[in-house]
């Protein structure tokens, strides 16, 4: 017997009788307007939105807030860069000079504005955290009042990694002083898209 | 209905004017109140120190001085909260079930079972309302802060009506005062601390007095206002409901 | 071996730490103000209340069927890749990590946050075997280059000053002596860890949540050290206990939405990752340990501490905690939840911790989960006394207090001689051996006691 099958004995021996999984009723906070609780929430955590009808539109934005950034990759074909996503797609260590990445967001949800990502709209799974600037790109329409709507969604998903990212990387474990930028990207973007 | 009056050990040593207050205010509403002058305390001391097991004699007195009354009413939120959750004693489980379901911290008797509108008192003085942990989070007398939930005290609705009343706001409602039975002697570093805590919140929001359900807290505050030499007082709420006209008690 | 234990108790420390009434009042301010971040988002949120009552029913349910959650989450988690390992006690966690360490011959290893490390004593291990690994945690960090265990479950350096990080960073890291800047000391921290995530080969990580029913595991982070550990790693080693479990992908909804406003007051930590299937390069592990765990699981008093998701919130609302600070409960999980978890793996070690409450009650309610931790710490004070582990002169005083309580005419007696001394010879109880009076005065001794005015006018009840 090894520890394996001692652990699982043990707990097969102690523990108590059936308790029955309840489907746990919660009736949501709902909002007015999903897309305004979303921005305000991401503002109040440290991060920047932005209304766009087009992901053109970005370009311009790089050029007046990241003016000079050079190191920018991108999983969308619009946006103006000189890196080729070939040359870095699968390897984690040669990101670590990326500047400024421009990716995919699934879905939002407003009630924590937190984003919902995976791999597969990574490039590569290290990048929303090595990068230094982080531009996340959501559609209007699939931001979602809470988790609860949001983990519907996610129960029917396939995914090998996935991730919800809310504002840029923080810490407060310097008496208590709130520092955006810890070890992950030291901005987050956000641009909601109208289709 | 018959009532019987359970005053805690120390109270009855220490602050018997509390005791008187609590028999007054009882007797002013023209309920028949009895006193079992052979009680002596509700075994929490010892309880929670981790004695649970030598509480027996203080059990069975108990149930022998209370179990035959309708209600049983005491001037303190722990003690009620005590019996209620930890009385028990072999061969008396039933009486042990009845004590349970009939005992009473005051504010909540007066309240819940005397559904008291009115208060002929006055108290014209500045009152900071010290929440008592075990009748606040173990009886409800009051709701605590912690809780994503509608507010209310059964505490202030009495003081209300008390004429001339200030209540003053604090800025912790509701933190322990950190008494907490024999604590307060052997974590005397943060018992007192966190007594010294509450007093200043009192003080700095400009309390002549400072009140509650439960003597042990105020006791424990007195002794730092006293070291203190502060003009301010403490006073259990039967002394504030049973203060006379002209604002006089016992 | 008794002065050794007397040094080491609760109360003992928690007298040390109140020396400095102005430390004392700033850190139990800073963590005040955290229990308010706490309140403000819980308001925020109308079914708060519903959502505590649906995490606590998940976790009882989970207790309940816990063999076949793990033997789910096994199956699941080996048919993504992953490769599981089981550890009885801290040692044997200790040894796996060490045993996957040595196999790929490095010693570059970054750690995230994780209390079942510090449970098991992991980075003291690793040490005595030669090999360092670096706490990647900002707070962590701290504490690690300051030689200590943190003193917080989530904020592990909440009782470091500025100042004082500014002088430690100056002394390993070199950055200019007196900058004390939370800005700049942060970037040179993410400098310095940098540099250690990119040549790192292996990374251990904590687990917040493992999902049975997909095999994945959820890790909460504000950092972003935990992914960036991982995703530049060779190896990914996971540590968690058996409790973590929850039953279903969607529960992850009720737990996202309390574990941070409960722990910090944020709506949701800045990363909560899902790892499902490894990286294609990379081997991960995922370490599940009992250490008691599943003997806890037989009590009906106890059991219900497994529910706990790590989140803090019963320190920061803990006034004794806040006047104590974590390192007066000296063991790795402090405050309430410690206090009834510690028991169980040292019962002499850490007989003092039940007894370091005034059972306020505040604690429980605001667990996520709703673990009765001050009835609790009541149930334990009885067990440790019944088992031995109180000292005879306590032993002692209660019994003739419960001798004399359960007698009325010595309680009369007592009271009265009480009553009495207090005033004809105050300085008899009124001195310094007294630990009442070390700061409080004593309440002035009345002319009679209740029982004696009762008698006396019995029919003159009225005033």
């Amino acid at each position: 017997m090894d520890s394996r099958d001692r652990i699982l004995m043990r707990v097969k021996t102690n523990q108590p009788g059936q308790s029955v999984h309840q489907e746990n009723k919660i009736a949501p906070i709902g909002y007015e307007n999903v897309v305004e609780k979303f921005k305000a929430t991401l503002i109040s955590i440290g991060g920047t939105v932005v209304e766009i009808n087009d992901v053109d539109e970005i370009n311009n934005y790089i050029l007046e807030k990241f003016t000079d950034v050079k190191e920018i990759i991108s999983s969308f074909p619009e946006i103006k860069t000189n890196l080729l996503n070939a040359d870095y797609q699968d390897k984690p260590h040669v990101l670590q000079n990326i500047e400024l990445a421009i990716l995919k967001g699934e879905f939002g949800v407003a009630e924590n504005a937190a984003i919902w990502i995976t791999q597969k709209n990574m490039l590569d799974r290290a990048l929303p955290f090595i990068c230094e600037n982080l531009i996340l790109v959501i559609e209007k329409q699939s931001i979602v009042p809470t988790l609860h709507e949001a983990y519907e969604m996610i129960s029917k998903l396939e995914y090998q990694y996935g991730i919800f990212i809310a504002g840029p990387s923080k810490t407060a474990d310097i008496e208590q002083s709130l520092v955006l930028g810890a070890h992950g990207a030291k901005t987050l973007s956000v641009f909601i898209l109208h289709k | 209905m018959k009532i019987g009056l359970f005053i805690p050990c120390y109270v009855n040593q220490f602050y018997p004017e509390v005791a008187i207050a609590t028999l007054q205010i009882l007797k002013k509403l023209e309920l028949d109140v009895d006193y079992p002058v052979n009680q002596t305390c509700c075994g929490q001391p010892m309880a929670n120190s981790g004695f649970e097991h030598l509480t027996t004699g203080c059990n069975e007195l108990f149930i022998e001085n209370f179990h035959k009354y309708d209600y049983i009413v005491s001037p303190s939120g722990s003690c009620v909260l005590h019996v209620k959750e930890h009385i028990k004693a072999n061969g008396l489980e039933m009486e042990s079930e009845s004590i349970q379901k009939k005992i009473y911290e005051l504010t909540e008797f007066l309240t819940d079972i005397i559904k008291i509108e009115k208060i002929n008192s006055t108290f014209p003085f500045k009152v900071g309302l010290h929440q008592s942990c075990h009748g606040q989070r173990g009886l409800k007398i009051s709701q605590m802060t912690e809780l994503v939930a509608p507010d209310f005290s059964k505490t202030e609705k009495l003081l209300k009506m008390v004429e001339g009343i200030d209540l003053i706001s604090l800025s912790r409602k509701d933190e322990c005062c950190g008494f907490g039975g024999t604590f307060c002697v052997t974590e005397e570093a943060v018992s007192a601390k966190m007594g010294k805590d509450r007093v200043a919140d009192h003080v700095s929001h400009g309390a002549d007095y400072i009140t509650g359900n439960d003597m042990s807290c105020l006791m424990h505050l007195e002794g730092i206002l006293k070291r203190d030499k502060s003009n301010v007082k403490i006073i259990h709420i039967a002394q504030i409901l049973n203060a006379g006209m002209n604002g006089e008690r016992i | 071996m008794e002065k050794e234990s007397k040094l080491r108790d609760h109360a003992t420390l928690a007298h040390a730490f109140n020396k400095d009434e102005q430390r004392v009042d700033w850190h139990d301010k800073t963590l005040w103000m955290v229990r308010q971040k706490r309140d403000k988002a819980a308001w925020q949120i109308p079914e708060w209340e519903d959502l505590r009552k649906a995490a606590s029913s998940i976790k009882n349910n989970v207790l309940s069927n816990l063999y076949n959650y793990l033997i789910e989450f096994e199956n699941r988690a080996q048919a993504n890749g992953v490769i599981l390992h089981w550890a009885e006690t801290p040692e044997e966690h200790n040894q796996i990590v060490l045993s996957i360490i040595k196999k790929h011959n490095t010693s570059n290893i970054v750690k995230s946050k994780s209390m079942l490390t510090e449970e098991c004593h992991l980075n003291d291990y690793l040490e005595k075997n030669g090999i360092s690994v670096i706490d990647t945690d900002l707070g962590e960090r701290i504490v690690q280059l300051a030689n200590e265990p943190p003193s917080h479950i989530v904020l592990p350096c909440i009782h470091w000053k500025k100042e004082e990080i500014g002088e430690l960073f100056h002394t390993h890291l070199g950055t200019p002596k007196g900058n004390s800047d939370h800005q700049f000391l942060t970037n040179a921290a993410r400098v310095h860890l940098r540099e250690k995530f990119l040549t790192s080969k292996i990374a251990i990580t904590g687990v917040n949540f493992a999902v049975a029913e997909t095999g994945e595991i959820v890790v909460c982070t504000n950092e972003g050290n935990a992914d960036l550990g991982v995703q530049l790693a060779d190896v990914h080693i996971a540590c968690m206990g058996i409790e973590k479990i929850i039953p279903k992908r969607k529960d992850l909804a009720i737990f996202l939405r309390l574990l941070a406003r409960s722990a910090t007051g944020q709506p949701i930590t800045t990363y909560s990752s899902h790892f499902n299937v490894p990286r294609k390069d990379q081997e991960m592990h995922i370490i599940l340990v009992d250490n008691g765990r599943s003997k806890r699981l037989a009590s009906d008093d106890f059991r219900s501490a497994l529910k706990c998701i790590r989140c803090g919130a019963c320190f920061n609302t803990c006034p004794v905690y806040r006047r104590s600070g974590g390192h007066s409960y000296h063991t790795a999980v402090a405050g309430p939840i410690g206090s009834i978890l510690s028991p169980a793996w040292n019962i002499k070690d850490n007989a003092d911790l039940p007894f370091a409450s005034t059972l306020c009650g505040s604690c429980s309610n605001v667990c996520p989960v709703k673990i009765d931790i001050h009835d609790q710490l009541y149930k334990w004070r009885q067990v440790i006394t019944k088992s031995g582990h109180v000292s005879k002169p306590k032993t002692a005083a209660i019994k003739i207090m419960s001798f004399v309580l359960s007698n009325p005419t010595l309680f009369k007696v007592a009271g009265w001689v009480g009553r009495k001394t207090m005033k004809i010879f105050p300085s008899l109880i009124s001195n310094r051996l007294n630990p009442w009076f070390t700061q409080r005065e004593m309440p002035s001794p009345p002319e009679f006691s209740f029982t004696e005015w009762y008698q006396k006018n019995k029919n003159h009840g009225q005033s």
